[in-house]
């Protein structure tokens, strides 16, 4: 593994800490946005926009 | 998602409900970081035992549909989120209910099963996301070993949980 792979992935873990480290209030606030965005992208795929690019 | 939590409150205070716990993904973020999910699972001791897991949640319904609230399949709509009531599968749910950790959310308190349940209950199940989940605990260096240890041995799930190291954590060379 390169050392710039590991840096990404020493990054990545870092950055997911930092999220878990949140207060649980925060997470939820974050878990809302995640659905929505969730739902968005859902709606659309189904409107046949998930094909274009 | 607090609108929920609060409803929950108001549920085991009017007896609907006997004690409840928040698991799947919104439990699992109270411990890691937040993970995507369309859904709210709420398991759920139910005030009087009855024949089946269908028929036990039948109080449930008769006290939110009048309220207003709107089932949908195996969901009812609270607030903006589509909420699950579980009833325990087994003695494992049963035990992650009566033992869930009491927190609050902005004052409102709320059961979130513990680090080790949540994992021994994913373990339990087996998906590709389970899995992943529990992955996602041992990294985060949440878990207690002594206390899941307790709980996977208590529910015979040591032979599945050597399985799951064999295959993720200790995979043998190719």
């Amino acid at each position: 593994m390169s050392e710039k792979l590991l840096q990404i992935l020493e990054s990545k873990r870092a950055y997911r800490s930092k999220l878990a480290a949140l207060p649980f209030a925060e997470k939820i606030a974050l878990l809302e946005k995640l659905r929505q965005r969730s739902l968005s992208i859902r709606a659309s795929r189904e409107n046949g926009l998930g094909s274009l690019r | 998602m607090k609108s929920t939590f609060a409803l929950l409150n108001r549920m085991q205070a009017d007896g609907v409900i006997g004690s409840y716990a928040i698991g799947g993904a919104v439990g699992a973020t109270f411990y890691l970081e937040p993970v995507a999910t369309l859904d709210v699972d709420v398991f759920v001791l139910l005030s009087a035992p009855a024949e089946s897991a269908l028929l036990s949640l039948g109080p449930i319904y008769d006290y939110l549909l009048p309220l207003g609230y709107r089932s949908e399949g195996e969901y009812i709509h609270i607030g903006d989120w589509p909420v699950q009531f579980l009833p325990p599968a087994g003695p494992l749910e049963e035990e992650a209910i009566t033992r869930a950790r009491e927190t609050e959310v902005e004052g409102i308190p709320l059961r979130v099963m513990t680090a080790e349940h949540l994992a021994a209950i994913a373990l339990s199940v087996g998906r590709a996301k389970d899995f992943s989940r529990i992955l996602q605990f041992i990294e985060s260096g949440v878990l207690d070993s002594a206390s899941l240890d307790d709980i996977l041995n208590r529910h015979h799930l040591l032979p599945k949980w050597e399985q799951f190291g064999r295959r993720f954590l200790n995979p043998d060379p190719p």
